[in-house]
């Protein structure tokens, strides 16, 4: 309790000095101003539906007025923020100021789409029309200005003013109507205007220049800081790629297995493989705060609502100091605010679970979102396992929750209250139809969380701060047969503060300070857990007489952090990037400090990088527990080099080249006496190469290959690593045809995983069963997988409600892949064990 | 603790293509270690200084065959993994016959509490093992089986005795079951072919089941006991069955299932089907037991 204390004490500190750094800021910088707006596409089916729209996008100008990056806050579905962000990324900007001086600049961006309306037939002239210029104080045409048309019955007609701040809108019923006018760095403005029947009103509206104004909760224009791209090498995912690539049943975590340097992990198992470590070496975050269980139990689907993420972002080595307590890689989910234009509810019905979304505004500052899902597959994956006589019935069950209020008084604040979870379980019950015995038919697995987040970003000139508490309950249950029984129960608190801001004219700098505390229960009774990675002995077997028993009760694990980095850019192509992260880890007593470095330099569409950092992990938590752990071990190490490049080849299209080299420390390892030490060590190289069509046109695509190679050294002799896979390639893409109609297809290589031959075997009398006596771990593979998954969607709409139906096939042609080797009893025979069939999912889902 | 799910679900899983069941006897077979002491053969654990006689319990399709063997027996290791010596082998035995076994003087100087029994038999030729790999085969080229057993020593007054399984009324398909000697069908019960699920059940005993208490765990722990059950043909469903530590009936019955063969794979005169189960007490106590039906 007292460091939970402490936990919140640092926390609040940190608001406090945010709080006093910020009552000294400096003037305002001004926000960017468009000079070239780019009309967008109307996406054939919206159109051909009736369909208006508006997409809210936060846009990154560059100190050049170039468009550096776009994504979609608020999407509107239907084709139209593709249509949005290609637009947008052809933007230029007049670059924002700050003491006379270009700086970069993040604004927000609402992009409205109308349709032209059509011309009223001549013989019903009961309609009008509205027409002018928006102009800014200098007399000069304002581009790509939002002109909102407000009828007295409420009816809302919403126009852009074109390259010369001209707009129009006819088919206007004769009346009074309110203009409201809301530009990006003007004033807001509004005036009352009347429509008479056959005539066209014409008005010019000159807007005062306002820098830093507040323009009501759906979009504003804030010049903030940018900081500059901190990781040598990260990949994301967003826009139609989250929710539409092949073979991933519309989960965007899904897609995570198909960036460059992830590895695929075996069916079933849902595990993320990020550049040869291990799948505890790599953590992924949701808003900042460490997800614990990303994919629901059997690794069907991830936790969260895939609808609700803005984007996926994947640093697979040396990452910012931002992050730490992993060795690995970093995956970050970014949730997105509600929708604020109107009230949206959606259903998504497929094979193996259902889902629903409710959001809307609340009031002008306020928007709420609330979704869940439930599995079903346990409602007929039984009776299909058992009209098939396979002996064992896996019955996953899962359910999880999203809610979140956000609070936006104005653009320079967000408060966000999130609560989210998740539950599972599985039975897996061997068939014993003759009923007297026994508790050893039933394998159960259950697990728990719930979290509640409270988050508040606040902006200055000058300084970007975001506050963040995320914590509520674990548990973990896993109860197999008799003899095993384990759990983990207990109350797990995040808390982070980031701080961002330039220093000087060349230098920004980030800082910040985050808190994982850990109060839980722990219960084990069973069997020695082995060295998994690396041992190919999995026979996990029960024996009263060699149990460990472990009942630990309040266990506490305090792990406190400090980070800030820097960022210097001498001269305009080059940005140097250095920091430092010190941790401390109660579990183990141990202080660490993980320098690292990268920098970045531009030549024209082409950038090179480079990087190095320290990184540090602790053991999981039961390792250290006395009894069943080691409480003598320490943390785990690794050193991150990477080199590569980035080179755009033109609009939406991208290649990019990375070479990496991890050098692991410390590593846990397991000792003769089965006790586990830090006696490991680990090396990992390789390179990959990514090109990219993004989203934003009727095509969109991505081409990755991996090669690489990851191996471990646990008493003195290198070996593979058990996911090693020399090459990784991965072709994704997707078309528009029209009509409503989008196909996609996703086709997957990976080098077969290492297999370490059985040489023999020995019958155990004791156990009434054969232990097979192993050759060299790893030294032999499985064959290459290779699977073609395929995704048909059709947009359509019901009484005007956008629907979609879609069949996601995964395995399109049915290979056989072999995941591994099942032995006969006495290892006299073997067979392959298959991986997934060919897997149809067909689903429906609709928006009100 | 999420290590063990995928541990665990590997093991409920794993068994997914068609090899050669556990349960079917095949080829020669050893199918557990019975550990007595001579002085007293219902004990399991000998005490220091006590002789005693490990023999093994074999199941063969045909004919009772002739084993080889090369058995040794010393301190058992610590480690975790395949059972090796801890210490200097105490006993020895290569010899042949028609059921393997090696006699041993538990040493009155013995530390450890457990011994281990390690080696090779083969149903036909003799046992060549390679003491640097552990690897064996038999002299004509046919596949050695290696074995091991741990044997727990008593000690502090505490000792464990064999369950009771041979005097245990079975019953196939709800009626009585009795060993039997006669060759051929004459007397047994029949089955017709392809009949599937049939039961095949034993009563246990409260009283052949001990209570003991294990080290850093006050409970009181009743025996378990795992039924393997194999047959000569035909198909049983379950590899183990339980009687579990929490089943305190005074009689508990354990059952399960098998599938008789196809009407091609019987003979007009009718199959015999050997069926042997053993029984284990999980602390190293074992039993066993046969029993044989005719399919028709």
């Amino acid at each position: 309790m007292h460091s939970l204390r402490s936990t919140l004490s640092a926390l609040l500190f940190s608001v406090t000095i945010a709080g006093a750094v910020a009552q000294a800021e400096p003037a305002p910088p001004t926000p960017p101003t468009i000079a070239t707006f780019v009309h967008a596409e109307y996406p054939d089916a919206a159109r051909d539906a009736g369909l208006e729209a508006a997409v809210e996008l936060e846009i990154t100008v560059g100190i050049d007025g170039h468009v550096i990056d776009a994504t979609v806050v608020t999407p509107a579905g239907e084709g139209f923020d593709e249509a949005a962000l290609a637009a947008a990324r052809q933007f230029v900007f007049t670059p924002a100021t700050k003491d006379g001086q270009p700086i970069a600049a993040r604004i927000r961006y609402r992009y409205v789409f109308t349709l032209e309306a059509k011309p009223a037939p001549p013989a019903a002239i009961a309609v009008g029309r509205i027409e002018g210029r928006v102009l800014s104080r200098d007399d000069a045409g304002l581009v790509g200005v939002e002109v909102v048309v407000t009828a007295a019955d409420g009816a809302a007609h919403r126009v852009t003013t074109d390259e010369t701040g001209a707009f129009a809108v006819d088919g206007l019923p004769a009346g009074h109507y309110r203009i409201a006018v809301d530009a990006l760095d003007h004033t807001s403005f509004s005036q009352d205007e009347d429509v008479i029947a056959g005539q066209a009103a014409t008005v010019t509206y000159r807007l005062r220049p306002d820098a830093v104004r507040s323009v009501g909760p759906s979009y504003g224009a804030v010049a903030t800081i940018e900081a500059p791209t901190r990781e040598i090498t990260h990949h994301s995912i967003e826009g139609d790629d989250l929710t539409k690539l092949a073979g991933t049943r519309g989960d965007p975590l899904r897609g995570l297995e198909l960036l460059p340097g992830v590895g695929r992990p075996p069916s079933g198992q849902g595990m993320i493989l990020v550049r040869g470590s291990a799948p505890e070496d790599s953590q992924v975050f949701l808003d900042g705060a460490p997800v614990r269980q990303l994919y629901h139990l059997g690794g069907l689907t991830s936790f969260v609502n895939g609808s609700l993420l803005k984007r996926i972002e994947l640093f697979p080595g040396n990452f910012s100091t931002h992050y730490g307590r992993k060795i690995g890689g970093v995956i970050e989910a970014e949730m997105r605010d509600p929708h604020t234009d109107r009230f949206h509810g959606g259903i998504d019905l497929n094979m193996v679970d259902v889902s629903v979304l409710a959001e809307g505004p609340i009031s002008k500052s306020w928007s709420f979102a609330v979704g869940g899902r439930r599995s079903h597959i346990d409602a007929w994956l039984g009776t299909l396992l058992r009209a098939t006589d396979t002996p064992v019935a896996a019955t996953p069950i899962y359910t999880d929750w999203q809610a979140m209020a956000v609070y936006k008084p104005d653009p320079n604040n967000r408060l966000r209250v999130i609560g989210y979870g998740s539950t599972d379980r599985i039975d897996v019950v061997v068939a014993n139809p003759s009923g007297d015995s026994t508790n050893r038919d039933r394998i159960g697995v259950e697990g728990l969380f719930q979290r509640l987040r409270v988050d508040w970003k606040r902006t200055w000139p000058g300084l970007e701060q975001e506050i963040s508490v995320t914590g509520g309950k674990n548990r973990y249950v896993v109860n197999a047969i008799e003899l095993v029984k384990g759990g983990i129960d207990g109350f797990e608190i995040f808390g982070r503060a980031d701080w961002r801001a330039p220093l000087a004219k060349y230098v920004q700098v980030a800082w910040g300070l985050d808190v994982h505390h850990l109060v839980a229960d722990l219960s084990y009774r069973g069997p020695h857990v082995p060295q998994i990675e690396g041992n190919p002995d999995k026979n996990y077997v029960p024996d009263r007489f060699h149990q460990q028993v472990v009942d630990e009760k309040d266990h506490v694990w305090f792990r406190p952090a400090g980070y800030a980095e820097a960022t210097i850019t001498p001269v305009k192509p080059l940005a140097l990037t250095g920091g430092v992260r010190v941790d401390y880890f109660s579990d183990v007593s141990k202080w660490t400090v993980d320098p690292r470095m990268s920098g970045r330099y531009g030549l024209g569409a082409t950038t090179l990088k480079g990087g190095i950092g320290r990184f540090s992990q602790p053991p999981m938590e039961e390792e250290s527990i006395p009894g069943f752990g080691n409480p003598g071990l320490t943390t785990q190490q690794a050193i991150h080099y990477g080199l590569g490049f980035e080179h755009r080849i033109r609009e939406r299209v991208s290649v990019g080249v990375d070479g990496y080299y991890k050098s692991l420390d410390h590593m846990i390892a397991e000792a003769p006496s089965g006790m586990k030490m830090n006696t490991g060590r680990g090396r990992i190289y390789g390179a990959e190469v990514a090109a990219r069509y993004q989203p934003g046109g009727a095509f969109s695509g991505f081409v990755s290959y991996t090669l690489s190679r990851s191996e471990r050294n646990d008493r003195g002799t290198w070996r593979k690593f058990d996911y090693d896979q020399t090459h990784i390639l991965t072709v994704a893409s997707s078309l528009k045809l029209g009509g409503g109609w989008e196909v996609g297809g996703t086709f997957r290589y990976v080098t077969g995983n290492p297999e370490t031959p059985v040489v023999g075997s020995v019958y155990d009398a004791d156990i009434d069963a054969y232990r097979a006596l192993y050759g060299a771990v790893n030294s032999e593979r499985n064959p290459a997988f290779h699977r073609l998954d395929l995704r048909i969607e059709k947009q359509f709409h019901i009484a005007g409600h956008p629907c979609a139906a879609y069949l996601d096939l995964q395995n399109a042609y049915n290979h056989a892949n072999r995941e591994s080797t099942d032995y006969s009893f006495d290892y006299t025979q073997r067979g392959d064990v298959p991986g997934l069939p060919l897997i149809p999912s067909l689903g429906i889902k609709g928006e009100i | 603790m999420t290590k063990l799910v995928p541990l665990l679900l590997f093991a409920a899983t794993a068994c997914t293509s068609s090899l050669d069941p556990a349960t079917l006897i095949a080829r020669d077979r050893i199918l557990g270690a019975k550990v007595t002491v001579d002085a007293d053969p219902s004990r399991a654990w000998p005490a220091p200084g006590e002789q005693s006689t490990i023999t093994w319990i074999t199941a063969s399709p045909g004919e009772s065959p002739t084993f080889a063997w090369t058995l040794v027996a010393c301190p058992a290791a610590t480690t975790t993994g395949l059972p090796i010596c801890g210490g200097p082998t105490f006993a020895h035995a290569a010899a042949t016959g028609p059921v393997p076994m090696l006699s041993l003087l538990v040493p009155a100087d013995l530390e450890t509490r457990t011994i281990v029994i390690l080696g090779a038999i083969c149903a036909s030729g003799n046992p060549l093992v390679d003491p640097e790999t552990f690897a064996a085969s038999c002299s004509d080229g046919s596949l050695a089986d290696l074995v091991s057993q741990h044997v727990s020593i008593a000690h502090e007054g505490m000792t464990n005795h064999h369950p009771d399984l041979a005097g245990a009324p079975f019953t196939v398909a709800g009626a009585a079951w009795d060993a039997s000697n006669a060759g051929g069908c004459a007397g047994l019960p029949e089955v017709a072919a392809g009949t599937q699920d049939v039961i095949l059940a034993v009563e246990m005993e409260a009283s052949t089941r001990e209570t003991f208490a294990i080290e850093n765990d006050p409970t009181l722990w009743r025996e378990e006991l795992m039924l393997s059950p194999f047959a000569t043909a035909g198909e049983i469903r379950q590899r183990y069955a339980y009687i579990e530590a929490s089943d305190d009936r005074p009689v508990s019955p354990v059952a399960v299932e098998w599938t008789a063969p196809d009407a091609e794979d019987v003979p007009a005169e009718g199959l015999r089907v050997t069926f042997d189960f053993v029984i284990r007490d999980m602390r190293g106590g074992v039993d066993a037991a046969t029993r044989a039906l005719c399919v028709r």
